[in-house]
Formats: C-alpha cells, structure tokens, sequence
C-alpha cells in the first residue's frame, strides 16, 4: 500500500506512553479501605499506609492513614462512628476480586497537623477467632529469627492468606502455629511480621 | 474484669519515684489471706487527662465557631466581586466581540483567509487556531489579499488595547483571591473538625475506661495471714507490672502499733489512659526500668537459716510485658533478709515461692516480705507453763539450776518434718514458771495448720536429786480464748500424717473438777492413707492440767459407735474384736493411743485428761520406766457399762506425797506396798463416778523418797478382771511392773459390743496409776509434750 507524501504515524503524535493498543495487564493485589455508616454510601479511602495486627481471640488491631484528610473531612466525619472494613484482593483493568480481611469499628481518630503535611489516622480494635486454620507456606522471606523461647519472628512478603492460628511450614521441616501477624502497607510497598511458636 | 484487650502499666508509679505500690479496695473474704478487692487505678489522671481533652474541644468548638462565621462573612463578600467580575467578563467580551468584528469585516474585505489554504512554506509548518479562531501563525508569515474593492491592501486590524481586559483581570483576581480565602478557611475549618472528631472519640473512649476501670476485682492474696484487712489497702505489683497483684502484708507491730509496711501508695494508671507520649515513653523504658530499679519479685526458697532470718532465694525467670525482656536481674541471690509477721523466717519453709521486696529499688537491699500465696501464719500462742519442783515440792528455781543449764535448753535439730518447741527460758515468772511456747504453722502440703514445734528439753540435772517436772496448761487459765476457742490444730506424726482437731469442746468442765481434763476433739483425717491406716494420738498433755501424773485413755467414735482406742498398755491383753480396732497396734507405751481408723471417715476423738508423763532417755531411744493404766479405760459417754466390769482409778494429787487411789464401782481393790496392804475396800458404787462416790485412799508414802524402793500392788478382786499389779523400783533407778492376770471369775461381755448407749459417766474403767512415775531421777534428755520423735 502506497504511502502518502505526509502520512503520518499515529505513534508520531502520541503522547508518550499511551499505547495505540492496550497491552493485557498482569492482575495486581490491592488493598481497600471502605468506610461504612448505617444510611450512608460506603467509600472507599485512598490510603497512605494500613497498619494491621491481627491476633487470634485477642484484640486485633487496624490503623488506616490517610493523606490530605480534609478532601474528605465531611465523608470521614459522617462515617466516624461506622465501621472500617479492610478487604484484599486483586484486579485487572477489567475487574476487581476482593475478599474482606478485617473490619473495626472506628474507635479513634487521630489528626496529626503539621508543616509539611495533615493526616488522619483511623484505628479500631476488633476480637475475632480463627477458628479454621490452615496450613500455609510463605513465600518472599526477608528474615527469620528464633528467639531464645522458641519463638518464630519472620519477615516476608505480604501473603493475603495467612492467619492467626494458621500452621506455617518452614523448610527443613520447622513448622510453628502464628500467634500474631503484623502488616505493614505503605504506598506500594507491603510486608508483614508472622510471630509463632 | 478488666478487658483482655486492656492493656495496663505501672507508669505511674514509675514516674512518681518513691511510690512503689498500688492501691486496691477490699471487697470481701480474707479467710486464709485471699481477698476480693477491687484494684484502684489512677483515675484521677485519667480525670485530668479528660479534662484536658475537654478544654482543647471547648477551645475548638469557638474555633469552629468563628472559623464558621469567618466564613460566612468571606462568602457574603462574594456575590459584589462576582457581579464586578461578570460585568468586567462582559465588557470584555463586547470588547473583544468590538475587534472580532473588526477582524471579520477586515477578512470580509480581504477575503478568506484560511491557512489550510495558504502554503507557508514547504516545511510543512502548519497553523494553529487559538480559541477566538484567529491564526496565530505570525503575521511575517501571513500574505493578507488586497481589499477586492479597491485593490488596495489594508492594515489589517491589530489587537488594540483593551482596557477593559485589565479591569476583568482584576475583577478575576479579586474574586479569585476571595474564594481562596474561604477555601484555606474551609480547610482550616476541616482540620478543627478532624481534630474535634478525634478528640471526641478520644473522651468516649476514655470515659468508657473509667467505667472499666471500676469493674476490676480479683481474688487477690495477702502476702501474710490477715484475714481481717478492710478498705483501702496497698498492692505489690509483681515486677511492676498490674498482672499479678498481691496485697502487701497486714500485720500491724504491736511496739508501735503500726502497720508494718506504711508506705505512701500509687496507683496503676492504665495505659489507655495516657498520652501516646506517656504510653510509648513507658513502653521503652519499662523493661529497663524492671529490671534496674525493681520493686517485687517473686522466688522460690532454697535454703533458710531461721537464727539470722534470712533465706536463699532463686528468682523466677521474670518477662517484662514490654519486649518479652528478662527483667530479672538476679537469678538467685543468698541470705536475703526475712521480715514476716511476728516471726520472720519461723513462717517459711524450702521451697515457699515469696515476694520479695527491693527496698529504694535498690538490686541490693532484697528483703522477703511475705508468700505469692497462701500465706502461713505466724501466731506463738502461750501453751503451757512448768517449774521444776523437788519432792518436797520446793519449787527449783532456774538460778538454782548449776550455769550452763540454761545454755543448755536447747532444742534438738530439725527433722524433716519436726520443729522444735520455742522454748522461752527468759519468760519465767516470779514464780518460777516457764512459759512454753508453740508455733502455729501451716504444714507445706497440706496448708492446713499445725504445731510445728515440738519440744525437746534437756536439762543436765544431778541424777540423783528427785525433780518433778509440773506443768501447767493454761488452756483452761483463759488461753484457749486467746486461741481463738475452736481454732483449728494438727499435730504432726511421726509418720508424717496430719490430723486437725478442732472445735475443742467447752465440756471441759462440764463434769466438775475431777473430769475437768477431759476435752474432746473432732479428729478429721486429711491424708488420705490406705485403710485401715494407723492413727497415733500422742498424748495431747499440752492440753492437761499440770497436776495429774498419768494420762487416761483414747477413745473415738466411728459410724456412730464408740470404740475404746487401746490406751497406753499392750499388756493389758484384752483381745479385740471390734473391725475398726483390727489395724490396731498393740500399745505404744508413750502415753499415745495406737489405733487403726478409716480415711475419709470423721471421728470424734474423746481423750480424757492427760497427764505429764516422763520418761527416761538414753540417748534417743526411749523408754519408759511406769505409767499408765493397768486397764483399758473407757470413755463412756454413750456406752452402758455392764456391770460386771471392775475399775479402780489411782488419782494422782499434785504434790509427790499424796497419791490417791479412786477405785471406782463395787469392787474390792487391794493395795499393798511391799507387801503390806495400805488400802483396801470398795471403790464406790458402780455406776457413779461423782466426787461423792469416789473412794479416795491415800497411798501412804507413795511418793516419798524412801518408798521408792517400794513394791507396790494393787490387785483387784472379784468380780472381773482379777488382775495384779506389781510396781517395783529397780537397782537402776527404773521402775519394772509385772501384771497378773487372776482367772476370771464371771464371763464378761465385750464392752464394744454393747449397743445400748446411755449412761456415760460411769464408763472410764481401768485403773490408772498416777504418781508412780514422777520420781524418776533425771538424766538424760526428758521427752514429753506432743510429738513423738522417733
């Protein structure tokens, strides 16, 4: 086919990075924050970081931040009395799979002020009993450390999976039941500590 | 309770320094040291902390307030800067409209000028349309038509000066700067309300921990037995931390009347209660703090030295709530002091797990101060008292007794399972008494109370000079009130069995003088042994009148029927038939009773009154020289006695040169010394055995030094048993007694046979020989008191 004296390509004028064809997308986890409040839409909060200590029985804790509060100030203060559920899942650009993790009733509200930037911090406590737990391995390992009682401290990557209670299987055949997990989730960054003995 | 999610630190008390403990609020109980009581936290802090809250919200809430206002005022200026503003838009447009207009008529008159049409220039370059559609190719570049009118090319309209342009710049700017305004109050507003939203959350929450706060009672123990503690009271917070909590002692010092511990108490704050500052503050120091400057811990005893009062202690391997951190600095630490009650180490045995307190928070001041649980008691209860009389009943006075004699009272070694009597030389009166003194103590296993110690004395006397030891219980002087009247006792065994007897029967005196000594216990079993077991009543003297000389007997009661526990003699060769008498012993010559009892079954132990009894030692293997009942002797309390049993009694007086023989019912007895009859006749009538009925004889010189070398015989005539006894001072100085039976005249029932249960003052059958043991020259180690030491 014949080209014109000043044809031209589309990829010519594009603007950089948009693809005249969409690429298919590897699925990727997510994290959401919906904030829940009887009569009121629920909403779902950009968040800055989620802290998470999940316990089995005893209270498990939640910490949401979240930047530049005061875009939403009348949402959150609407649903300050409500509850905050922390599902995890994955999505494509073409759906969303998530599953509930936790949830907390909002039990503090905290409101750091400063310079550089304002943020608000959600936590809650929530019981709850795992009551079927499982056998998980993980995977990603950062560190692992046994502490002179036996007890297992691991660092690794986030794994949706895992639970309190939970059989977690080393290799060279250790094994120990998780008494305690802490999440951290900051922008894109994820790990959690899964403490057992 | 208090939530589990609650979770608590003493930082109050850390930070306040020299305040060391808690507080708590007695709610119930006491028995035995544990308490219902409701931990005191510092609400007061968690108050101000509140109030503190509240002042920031009423400060917020006129903040919002004004910022409200502020920015109804900012939003009323509005609408003026938007009507300049549009206006200002307006006349812009009109002006701009003006020269767009200019520009069209212009193009009208040139023609269309369309860059599509024009080729600029081989480059390619082409035109862009701002958004009024006019070209801004530049002007060097655009070829403007001449008019088609007059062929002439025209200027083609240049932008002109707009003034009007500047004032809507301005009337934008305006409005522009107002609406920011509003907008950075709005956020500052938002902020107040987030802040205020927290902040609300913050008093909800604190306000629910008050409520809490009040609801956290727990079985607490004391570290010492008082059972007698009310209202506010002061807690030990074990490593400092809320979790284990333990009174502190109660005991009151009667020099000063006092409480023996009279520190200024803290009070727990909880940790929801502080700040983040405060809580994070805590939370990294309070390991450190624990094990650097701590204030109670708990051990376990290893090794006691009760003359200094100090005991070795191994500490538990301490976890602080922060980290998991060994907060224990010491793992062990020797001879710590022991400040307890009224008797410091005399409590503790190895093995107790303590507190101990590090006075000034200092590692090197430890101090036990009382037990994790189950604190024993410390009471020393006047028991008895003695003298040493000679036979002429002069009282020996301790001055008279040669130096070192008083060294030497001492007090054997400990046993495993024996203490020993505390005795008190320094307590004699004007008179010469001494005071004995006994311990109550808890026994390690079985907590129940007991008599830890039991006494051993020696005195080095002249063998040859005729003592007499009196003894005097001043239970029936008012003490058993002092003890508390059913206080609860145990006496150790030498096979390590335990028996309570409790509830002592106020009929001491309910049969008159000459049955004054009877008192009854109810024995309970608390070991459980394989049945049948065997039960040792050691001859419970310390409850006995000093007077009498010789002990009666033992009897107890079992599934409602009373059975004689043999007394005192294996000789007396009365078989026994009785099942609960089939695991008896034969007699056990220590004026104790051997008899086999069931476990878990309650008996009611009737013992008549006892007597001091002495005994010669030689070394530790004792024997006794003569005492005791010739006979059964039966309590009768609820037996018929048939009448066909004989009893005499020999009653022993006070002093060495009157000693009676009571023989009692209608039976001839016949006492002979040395071979002459001295007494003979009718021991009263058969059922009674009231004063009146007594027949009191004299022994002629029993009692007498120079009758020692006596023999003395009392034979009982018919009807039954016909039985003789011979009592004959040896060359040795030990007496010897031989008994024969005569052949029984008559046929005579089991007396535990008899169902028929009514009279009861007649039984105590036998015939007990008091007196005959009391001259007994001294040597040795003197046995007597309550335990057996094997």
């Amino acid at each position: 086919m014949p080209m014109l004296a000043n044809e031209w390509a589309w990829q010519d004028i594009s603007p950089v990075g948009f693809k005249p064809f969409p690429e298919i997308s590897i699925s990727r986890n997510i994290l959401v924050v919906r904030l829940e409040a009887g009569g009121l839409k629920n909403i779902e909060i950009p968040a800055s970081s989620i802290q998470l200590r999940l316990r089995h029985v005893r209270a498990s804790y939640i910490r949401v931040n979240i930047p530049d509060p005061v875009r939403y100030t009348d949402e959150i203060l609407a649903r300050s009395d409500g509850v905050m559920r922390i599902f995890t899942g994955y999505e494509t650009p073409a759906s969303r799979w998530i599953e509930e993790l936790i949830y907390a009733n909002i039990q503090n509200v905290y409101f750091t002020r400063s310079d550089t930037r304002n943020q608000l911090a959600l936590a809650g406590t929530r019981f709850r009993t795992y009551s079927s737990p499982k056998s998980v391995s993980l995977n990603n390992i950062f560190s692992l450390r046994v502490d002179d009682e036996g007890k297992y401290n691991v660092r690794c990557a986030l794994d949706h999976f895992v639970r309190p209670q939970d059989t977690v299987a080393l290799s060279g055949g250790e094994s120990f039941t998780v008494k305690f997990i802490s999440v951290t989730i900051q922008h894109d960054n994820a790990w959690m500590d899964v403490e057992g003995e | 309770m208090i939530k589990c999610n609650l979770f608590f630190m003493a930082c109050a008390l850390m930070v306040m320094g020299g305040l060391i403990m808690g507080k708590a609020e007695i709610v119930s109980g006491g028995d035995k040291g544990l308490y219902e009581a409701k931990i005191l936290y510092d609400k007061e802090g968690v108050q101000k902390y509140l109030d503190r809250i509240d002042i920031r919200l009423e400060s917020l809430d006129t903040q919002v307030e004004d910022l409200e206002i502020k920015i109804d005022e900012l939003e009323a200026e509005l609408p003026p800067l938007e009507t300049a503003f549009e206006a200002a838009l307006a006349e812009l447009q009109e002006a701009l409209e003006e020269y767009r207009s200019k520009l069209i008529d212009w193009h009208d008159r040139h023609g269309k000028w369309d860059g599509v049409d024009v080729p600029v220039n081989s480059a390619g370059t082409f035109h862009v349309f701002d958004w009024e559609g006019f070209s801004i190719v530049p002007d060097s570049l655009q070829r403007p038509r001449p008019d088609p009118k007059t062929g002439q090319e025209s200027e083609r309209p240049s932008m002109p000066d707009i003034p009007e342009m500047g004032d809507h710049l301005q009337a934008k700017g305006e409005l522009d700067a107002k609406q920011g305004e509003i907008d950075r109050v709005k956020n500052a507003l938002d902020m107040k309300k987030l802040e205020k939203a927290g902040l609300e959350k913050r008093r909800q929450q604190l306000n629910t921990l008050l409520t809490t706060l009040d609801e956290d009672v727990r079985s607490v123990w004391c570290a010492d037995l008082s059972e007698d503690l009310s209202g506010e009271v002061q807690t030990m917070e074990v490593k400092g931390q809320p979790d284990q909590i333990i009174l502190t002692p109660g005991y009151v010092d009667p020099d000063t009347s006092e409480p023996h511990w009279n520190m200024e108490a803290g009070a727990l704050t909880p940790i929801l209660g502080m700040t983040p500052a405060q809580a994070a503050f805590n939370w990294a120091i309070l390991p450190g703090w624990q094990k650097w400057k701590p204030m109670y811990l708990v051990g376990e005893i290893t090794a006691i030295d009760s003359e200094n009062d100090t005991a070795d202690i191994t500490f538990d391997d301490a976890r602080s709530v922060a980290q998991n951190l060994p907060v224990a600095y010491w793992e062990s630490y020797p001879a710590i002091p022991v400040k307890y009650m009224s008797c410091n180490s005399g409590a503790f045995s190895v093995g107790d797990r303590v507190v101990v307190e590090f006075a000034n928070q200092n590692l090197e001041e430890p101090k036990v101060i009382g037990f994790e649980t189950n604190p024993k008691p410390c009471d020393m209860i006047f028991f008895y008292r003695w003298q040493l009389r000679r036979v002429d009943d002069t009282v020996i006075s301790m001055e008279n007794i040669p130096p070192g004699v008083l060294d030497s009272f001492q007090t054997t070694p400990d046993g495993e399972n024996y203490y020993n009597w505390e005795q008190w030389s320094n307590y004699a009166d004007d008179d010469n008494w001494h005071y004995m003194l006994a311990a109550l103590q808890t026994h390690p296993d079985t907590n129940a109370p007991y008599l830890a110690r039991s006494s051993w004395i020696k005195i080095d006397v002249d063998p040859d000079e005729i003592m007499e030891f009196i003894r005097d219980d001043l239970l029936d002087k008012g003490l058993l009130e002092h003890m508390g009247g059913s206080r609860v006792f145990a006496f150790n065994v030498h096979d390590e069995r335990f028996y309570v007897f409790e509830n002592v029967d106020p009929e001491i005196d309910r049969e008159g003088d000459k049955k004054k000594r009877q008192l009854y216990f109810e024995a309970t079993w608390i070991n459980g042994n394989p049945a049948p077991a065997t039960l040792h009543f050691f001859s419970l003297n310390a409850f006995a009148p000093t007077q009498s000389k010789m002990s009666g007997g033992i009897d107890y009661k079992y599934n409602d029927r009373w059975y004689a526990g043999h007394s005192y003699d294996s000789s007396h060769g009365r078989p026994s038939q009785d099942p609960a008498e089939m695991g008896m012993l034969p007699g056990i010559w220590n004026g104790s009773v051997v008899a086999g009892l069931y476990p878990d079954e309650e008996y009611l132990v009737y013992m008549p009154w006892q007597t001091q009894t002495l005994y010669k030692y030689d070394g530790y293997s004792w024997e006794f020289s003569l005492s005791g009942t010739t006979a059964y002797l039966k309590t009768a309390r609820y037996h018929e006695i048939d009448g066909t049993e004989w009893r005499a009694i020999v009653n022993g007086q006070s002093t060495p040169n009157d000693a009676y023989v009571l023989p009692g019912g209608s039976k001839s007895v016949t006492v002979t010394v040395d071979g002459n009859t001295v007494w003979s006749g009718s021991a009263g009538s058969a059922n009674d055995l009231e004063p009146p009925s007594y027949l009191e004889k004299d022994f002629n010189g029993i009692g007498d030094t120079a009758l020692q070398e006596k023999t003395i015989e009392i034979t009982f005539s018919d009807p039954v048993p016909e039985r003789k006894y011979v009592f004959e001072k040896l060359d040795g100085g030990s007496w010897e007694w031989t008994e024969e039976i005569l052949p029984i005249s008559q046929a005579r029932p089991s007396p535990y046979r008899n169902p028929r249960e009514t009279d009861s003052r007649n039984a105590k059958k036998g015939a007990d020989f008091f007196g005959l043991t009391r001259y007994q020259p001294w040597g040795g180690l003197i046995r007597f008191g309550t335990t057996w030491y094997p």
